[in-house]
């Protein structure tokens, strides 16, 4: 493989990373624009796998888009600092200091009904994400470090 | 001839400075003075949901153009140093290096010290709190007033002014939010109950303004005051660093370093300095000096000057501790949009039945310092994390508390000499008694306990790593006795002539009030006395 074809290679995996993340986080597509700003954060922040259980959890998510949630459920207890988390997180403060998105992000007012039925729900969904995720982890993280 | 060369342009440097320029003294402010080159420009002065909605170029100043803004690792969501405010800690840790695994060390470079993002709070000193100084607060009491009336300061009549007193020159008090008013009017209908227990609930003074005043505007309620200054209306020390330019007898020289002083046989002082990050140093000659360059800062000036290295000084800091917290007074109430960003509230509370040592805590709302940053405080999957902080943002409080320290044998700084072209190094070392921690924790149980009696239930105590509060003091402390590294009543240096400190370095001990207004106002005073020495 030659040293352009893995720069170009990185470029389309961080560009995958910027919508998927998008998709995850706000069901929502991305522009070019904000795809170039999630890639320059990553580039300022140095954000990379550097560990081998931190290169399978983010290479298997972005393989297997279905396991973000989960991945991202069971990190946020076992592994905190996970780069995936990490990563995510760069995606929601891109997207939410954009006049596109900055809507989803601003406080919501509720009645007192609509609070606690979104509250519920909302960790009912997290309960079931996490109860998922840790043993996905834990195995994408045993098979690492094999 | 230069009469005061006043080093440092922070709340202390220009309220020293102010006094000695009135009396027609020739006065030289040598300062660093980094400002923000960047953002500040870019801020719009809309309030925040607007820019939210509307501001194309919002990333460049919330993230910033290295994404700066972005804060992975430790550093948690209470931290209000956004990228237009970096430039208060740029280049202070390549010049004013700090070796130390216990203290957290902001120091300032910037022009107006750390003041240049402070909270506005000034709260003056209470009698009890000058007992160890050699200055009380019949001292104190008309420099309170000139810094009131220089600043500008905006506040209201309830029980902390009951406390504290009013000032000549209030103006009316900041509007609080829906938010802090839920839980202002609980206390209000409980407040026999609370002040019987020792907590006193009000609106704090702030140095910011409520109408316009000497050339600055009237607070917008934008919410932007985490990112700009639009409206000029939160005091800032640099603003008198401009009206002070107006003197003839001032000048401002920034790109200085200044390193260390020393006295001349013909009673003058030379000043060394580097001028800018580079090695070329340059030499100003003064009647007196004005040491305002931080309570670190002053401190290696002081200690270099004086040749004492490795001679263990002492150092204070409030301890600091923050509360996420549910009002839940705001469950199905509509946020209002307009707002400060400012504490909306200050609680003391009062553990003695003397009313001696309060301990003071500050009622924040929480929404411009942006969401995403709330999704790191959270174990969740971020998806559900945002939706949740979403709605509970409108019911959101952060609770701050500061408490009192005093000095002890285990909290204390020394400077060590480099011996190449790098800069000296300050160790600080710091470790609270058992019973300090105790004393916090109980404390700290009651505030808890009177803010989920105002309907404020606590998510989680976060108490930050010594030093975090920001607030430092005591290095070069005020003494009745002449001791060697500390300062008489008049703020002179002991064993100089002409030597004098103006900042956070005299004050010993700290209280929990917010030590800034009391830093000004001595300042305020060492420059009057040193005006009328200098002229008499």
């Amino acid at each position: 493989m030659t040293e352009n074809s893995v720069y170009h290679s990185k470029d389309d995996v961080l560009k995958k990373e910027a919508v998927l993340f998008a998709r995850y986080l706000l069901d929502c597509d991305l522009p070019r624009e904000m795809v170039d700003r999630y890639m320059c954060a990553n580039e300022q922040l140095g954000l990379r796998a550097l560990t081998a259980s931190d290169k399978s959890i983010l290479n298997f998510s972005v393989s297997y888009p279905w396991s973000i949630p989960f991945l991202d459920a069971g990190a946020g207890l076992l592994q905190p600092e996970a780069v995936l988390r990490k990563k995510i997180y760069t995606m929601a403060a891109v997207l939410e200091a954009s006049p596109r998105y900055s809507e989803s992000f601003l406080p919501e007012n509720l009645s007192t009904f609509m609070f606690f039925f979104r509250l519920i729900a909302s960790g009912l969904k997290a309960c079931i994400k996490v109860m998922i995720g840790i043993p996905m982890l834990m195995l994408i993280r045993k098979c690492a470090n094999d | 001839m230069i009469d005061v060369i006043i080093v440092g342009s922070g709340p202390g440097g220009v309220n020293a400075a102010f006094p000695l320029c009135e009396a027609g003294l020739n006065v030289l402010m040598l300062d660093f003075g980094n400002i923000d080159k960047k953002y500040r420009q870019l801020v719009p002065s809309e309030d925040f949901t607007k820019i939210r909605i509307a501001d194309n170029r919002q990333h460049r100043y919330f993230l910033g153009d290295e994404y700066e803004g972005i804060l992975l690792g430790n550093i948690r969501v209470g931290t209000k140093l956004t990228p237009p405010r970096l430039h208060v800690v740029a280049d202070s840790a390549e010049l004013m290096p700090v070796d130390s695994d216990t203290f957290v060390a902001n120091e300032s470079l910037a022009l107006g010290g750390l003041a240049d993002s402070w909270g506005a709070g000034v709260l003056p000193f209470r009698e009890e709190d000058f007992s160890d100084m050699p200055v009380s607060l019949c001292d104190l009491n008309q420099h309170y007033r000139n810094v009131a009336q220089r600043i500008g300061i905006s506040g209201g009549s309830d029980d902390l002014s009951f406390l504290f007193g009013e000032h000549d020159f209030m103006m009316p008090p900041l509007d609080i939010d829906s938010n802090a008013e839920k839980v202002f009017n609980r206390y209000k209908r409980l407040k026999r109950r609370f002040n019987d227990s020792g907590f006193f609930m009000g609106r704090a003074p702030l140095a910011v303004c409520s109408r316009p005043y000497r050339g600055r505007d009237a607070h917008q309620y934008h919410d932007m005051d985490y990112w700009a200054d639009t409206d000029s209306s939160v005091y800032r020390p640099r603003y008198t660093v401009e009206e002070l330019k107006r003197f003839s007898n001032f000048t401002y020289m920034n790109e200085r370093f200044v390193h260390s002083f020393k006295e001349r046989d013909d009673n003058l002082v030379d000043i060394t300095a580097g001028v800018g990050k580079g090695s070329r140093k340059e030499t100003y000659t003064a009647r007196a000096v004005v040491l305002s360059a931080g309570t670190m800062g002053s401190a290696r000036i002081a200690l270099r000057s004086l040749n004492k290295y490795d001679v263990r000084i002492p150092i204070l800091t409030n301890s600091y501790t923050y509360i996420p917290s549910i009002n839940i007074n705001m469950l199905g109430q509509t946020l209002r949009d307009r707002r400060s960003s400012h504490s909306q509230l200050s609680g003391m509370y009062f553990s003695d039945s003397s009313h001696r040592w309060p301990v003071l805590s500050n009622f924040f709302s929480y929404r411009s310092l942006l969401t995403f940053k709330l999704l790191k405080e959270s174990p969740l999957p971020q998806r559900e994390c945002l939706k949740i902080m979403r709605i509970l943002m409108p019911l959101f409080a952060i609770i701050t508390i500061f408490h009192r320290d005093s000095p002890s044998p285990y909290k204390y700084c020394v400077l060590h000499k480099s011996h190449d072209s790098a800069p000296d190094r300050l160790e600080i070392q710091y470790r609270m008694s058992d019973e300090e921690l105790r004393g916090i924790d109980a404390d700290e149980k009651a505030i808890k306990g009177f803010y989920r009696q105002l309907g404020c239930w606590p998510i989680k105590a976060i108490r930050r790593a010594p030093g975090s509060s920001i607030h430092y003091s005591g290095t070069l402390p005020m003494s009745r006795e002449e001791r060697e590294l500390t300062c008489n009543a008049e703020g002179r240096l002991y064993g100089t002539r002409s030597v004098y400190v103006a900042d956070g370095s005299v004050i010993s001990p700290l209280p929990s009030i917010v030590p800034t207004f009391t830093i000004m106002a001595i300042a305020d005073r060492t420059g009057k006395l040193l005006a009328q020495k200098l002229k008499s």
